[in-house]
């Protein structure tokens, strides 16, 4: 199985005033293709900045990310943009629908920014997806008129929608309960292995965990575990302080 | 593409939505703005249409060529300066004409020139003793006993007066006067009158002409034209009484209003004036000024006792006392003056009566189409100079006939102008000449000028000599003048009314409106000539221009109104902006280039400026179809010349609607330049921090 990102040696400083606050102390990570991997580790710790340089929002201070054989320090925003909406999807923890779209248009969206696929093609696509993420008869709704599951859905469908490499999601249960959590996780496990999407998501919920087939440990700007469920941290080794990485 | 712009329109609509009061209140500030653009520009269009046909089809043309050397702008009504304008001249019509007619679009060119020239009206008691000369000359008994007793009656007017003045201040002017005017009314003289006509009129206007008061003059400002080209051209000046001035004649074409507000007789001018404000809805008893002019009216009256010949004084007096409920065995005056005691009850009966029986019966213009009037004006070094010319005929400007601006100038042959203006002529050479010549003036070297005037060889002795035709000496105590035989044509040859000097010319275009390009193609051929080329707002003075200051007074108010809306629409597209934040992260994020996020905030604005300017433009063009409808009112003079007519009819042109949505889109497009640039600095990563 080939890599889909290759994280050499990265380091990332942020600007904090005059000072300069290092989020990432030298990262090196490798995600295969098909992989469902979990980021985990406490506030602060860095995983978010991590996620960040992998979903091209942002790229390293130093050292190398390698998105699908593209060095993306060496992109413009240009270019980064064009691959983010080629190859990636995204799901936020707060969901981050557009307020005033029905459901049809959120998803419809990035296939329309994308172009150059037909009306008809683009309809089957939106309501393909939207059924298959369990939303369909909601497609007409606004945002405001779901609840946060059925929002997640409708993001986790926006991000599939133009069959993205790899499918980022930060902290995906963070604002939901725990059913609704569980159900959410399910639908991506399901889609993970039914149509082998990658998925890398930020945690530091037990239950993503569990069914993560990986679990990338960080803490205070370092990897300090890579492997498999069970060598979760303890809540105490977690607390240690650093710079917020923002 | 298509699906992509329809997904930006409907963004834009919905975050208005989202947004209301914001959106209704710049949006109606866009649609007054719209409303705003689409009104002015059709009214200042349509009293652009006005001004232009007032005065293009009447006076100007569209272009004025003048000289480049000259001191003042050219003012066809007038400008701020009284007086003559310094406009240099072009000395020879025909030599740039051709290269005028030429130029591509002038359908016509017509030669002009500007004069101020008085024309003088007799005193009353002039005017009857000059009738009184004219009857004695051809022995017509009976006009002669009519204008005898109209000099009568006015030195009986003249006597009161003069006891009046006595009971005020005594002085020996008056006393001598006084004897005068007894002589005056004495049978004797009038029986000396049958005797010896001759002499007695030679008393009378030499004594008594100087006791009468003067006469009016009146400023004429008039036009020097090739009268037969220029009736062609000019079709709305529509001659209403008598004929045009026939090609190769000299004479006059007076506007009717300057007749009819300027020179008329005073009482009937303050009739109409009154009747006038009276048809515009004003009543006497309401209104002070009308009152005071009734009073004026009533004050001047006693005129017409002594205008009346007397033949015509019973039949006037039997009316009146009619009127008036009056025993007809009552003097004139004071029936005069009950006759003008007016109000609204019996003012418009007695206005016609007035018109029907005084009117008809006396004269109510210092002259008539056909009688010869004497024009002076000071030429351009300096001299007063006097020309007789006939009247032709009254004019006045189609649609604008109660306009005194546009009757305000008279209409006259070039070559009697070129002599006001002082232009040297042969005939007038001659005449100088002539006068040299009698007077022994002797042309006297610079050099030698000291020796010729003063020096010689002879001893000190003076000689004086008496100078022929001089009267010293002859015994007579007054001197007399001899008067310099003035040969003076009435016709001149047509074809050679060309070859002379003029001060402007106007040209009127085949194609109005491509005035601009004509414009810049005459600067062209007229610079090499040493003149210049205007337009006819530029040429017409304040006239023309007042379209022009109006619309840019509008133009900053609007310019001030968007500015506003600019201000205001940026700094709430500036917090929508922050507002939103996390939405243009989010779309970055999943891929939306900046270019997008630009192109969202601007729409928005666009979509909101389009809608509101199609909403004011709607209004405005409903706005002027309904001013079309009722038509605004031109309440002043002045006013009616620029509305091109009594009522100014708007009407709105596509132009105008396009101008009010272009300008709303630039405002709302420039307005948003600033928020959309922040939307597109946000950066993708802010999506991931949207904790809210």
């Amino acid at each position: 199985m080939s890599a889909i990102i290759e994280v050499q040696g990265v380091i990332k400083d942020y600007p904090l005033g005059k000072l300069s606050v290092r989020a990432l102390h030298g990262v090196d990570l490798t995600i295969a293709r098909g992989e469902f991997t979990a980021i985990a580790g406490p506030s602060g710790s860095g995983k978010t900045t991590l996620l960040n340089l992998i979903g091209c929002v942002d790229v390293p201070t130093e050292g190398t990310v390698v998105f699908d054989g593209a060095v993306t320090s060496k992109l413009s925003d240009r270019e980064l943009t064009r691959l983010r909406l080629e190859k990636l999807g995204f799901i936020f923890q707060s969901f981050n629908l557009v307020a005033v779209l029905s459901v049809f248009q959120n998803v419809e969206l990035p296939l329309l920014l994308q172009g150059g696929i037909g009306n008809d093609e683009r309809k089957k696509r939106v309501v393909d997806i939207l059924d298959r993420v369990g939303i369909g008869k909601y497609i007409g709704h606004r945002p405001n008129e779901l609840s946060g599951g059925q929002r997640q859905r409708v993001a986790i469908a926006r991000a599939l929608v133009t069959r993205p490499k790899l499918v980022l999601a930060d902290e995906p249960t963070a604002n939901l309960d725990s059913v609704t959590g569980g159900q959410i996780l399910g639908l991506m496990k399901e889609l993970n292995q039914q149509q082998g999407v990658t998925f890398l998501f930020s945690t530091h919920d037990h239950r993503v965990m569990e069914l993560a087939g990986r679990i990338v440990q960080v803490q205070d700007g370092r990897v300090v575990d890579d492997g498999k469920q069970g060598k979760t941290p303890t809540s105490a080794s977690a607390a240690a302080p650093t710079p917020a990485a923002h | 593409m298509f699906a992509l712009v329809r997904l930006l329109v409907h963004l834009g609509l919905q975050s208005l939505k989202a947004h209301r009061s914001k959106t209704l209140i710049v949006g109606g500030l866009m649609t007054f703005g719209a409303f705003l653009v689409v009104v002015s520009l059709a009214l200042l269009e349509s009293v652009e249409r006005g001004t232009r046909q007032s005065v293009v089809e009447s006076i100007s043309g569209d272009i004025q060529i003048y000289d480049k050397l000259a001191k003042d702008k050219l003012s066809l009504f007038g400008g701020f300066t009284f007086g003559t304008e310094e406009l240099g001249n072009i000395p020879s019509f025909n030599k740039v004409k051709d290269a005028i007619a030429a130029v591509d679009n002038v359908r016509a060119v017509v030669p002009m020139g500007i004069a101020t020239a008085g024309v003088k009206s007799p005193g009353d008691l002039d005017h009857a003793l000059d009738d009184l000369r004219k009857a004695v000359d051809v022995g017509d008994r009976s006009q002669i006993h009519d204008l005898s007793a109209r000099v009568k009656s006015i030195a009986r007017v003249l006597l009161e007066q003069q006891a009046k003045q006595a009971a005020i201040t005594e002085t020996a002017a008056s006393s001598e006067s006084k004897v005068l005017l007894e002589r005056a009314l004495s049978d004797e003289l009038w029986a000396d009158m049958d005797r010896d006509p001759g002499g007695t009129l030679d008393w009378l206007e030499s004594k008594l002409g100087p006791l009468g008061e003067q006469g009016n003059q009146a400023f004429m400002r008039l036009v020097g034209t090739d009268m037969p080209t220029f009736e062609k051209v000019f079709n709305r000046v529509r001659i209403v009484e008598g004929t045009a001035v026939p090609p190769g004649a000299r004479g006059v074409l007076v506007g009717k209003s300057l007749l009819d507000k300027r020179l008329k007789f005073s009482v009937a001018m303050f009739l109409d004036l009154v009747h006038n404000e009276r048809t515009k809805g004003e009543t006497i008893a309401t209104s002070t000024v009308l009152k005071e002019t009734l009073q004026k009216a009533q004050r001047a009256s006693p005129r017409i006792a002594y205008l009346l010949p007397p033949r015509e004084v019973p039949a006037v007096k039997d009316a009146l006392a009619k009127e008036l409920a009056q025993p007809p065995s009552t003097e004139l005056v004071p029936l005069l003056s009950s006759f003008f005691q007016m109000d609204d009850a019996n003012f418009e009966r007695r206005l016609k009566l007035f018109y029907d029986v005084i009117g008809p019966r006396i004269q109510l213009y210092p002259f008539k189409v056909g009688d010869t009037i004497t024009l002076s004006s000071f030429t351009k070094s300096g001299y007063l100079k006097s020309m007789n010319v006939k009247v032709y005929g009254v004019y006045t400007v189609q649609g604008l006939d109660e306009s005194i601006i546009a009757g305000a100038l008279s209409l006259v042959d070039l070559v009697t102008f070129r002599e006001l203006y002082g232009q040297r002529t042969a005939v007038l050479d001659d005449e100088l000449a002539a006068m040299k010549k009698s007077a022994g003036i002797k042309e006297v070297d610079r050099g030698t000028a000291e020796a010729d005037l003063f020096g010689g060889d002879d001893d000190i002795a003076v000689t004086v000599k008496t100078v022929e035709g001089s009267g010293v000496g002859t015994g007579s105590s007054d001197p007399v003048i001899e008067k310099v035989v003035r040969d003076e044509q009435m016709t001149f040859d047509q074809n050679t009314v060309g070859d002379g000097l003029v001060l402007s010319i106007a040209v009127m275009l085949k194609d109005p409106s491509k005035l601009r390009a004509t414009l810049a193609a005459l600067s062209k051929v007229c610079e090499p000539l040493g003149l210049q080329a205007v337009d006819w707002q530029q040429a017409t003075g304040f006239i023309g221009q007042i379209t022009l200051v109006v619309r840019a007074v509008l133009m900053t108010a609007i310019f001030i109104l968007f500015l506003v809306t600019i201000v205001i629409l940026n700094n709430s597209m500036v917090m929508a902006t922050l507002e939103r934040v996390s939405e243009f992260g989010t779309l970055r994020a999943i891929g939306a280039q900046r270019g997008f996020v630009n192109a969202m905030v601007v729409f928005e604005t666009a979509v909101l400026g389009f809608l509101s300017g199609l909403f004011g433009a709607g209004l405005g063009v409903a706005f002027v179809t309904w001013l079309h409808g009722v038509g605004i009112p031109a309440p002043a003079d002045l006013l009616q010349v620029v509305f091109g007519g009594p009522r100014l009819y708007p009407t709105v042109e596509a132009s105008n609607v396009v101008a009010g949505l272009v300008a709303t889109l630039i405002v709302g497009i420039l307005a948003t330049l600033y928020p959309a640039r922040l939307a597109t600095r946000v950066q993708p990563v802010v999506a991931m921090q949207g904790k809210d």
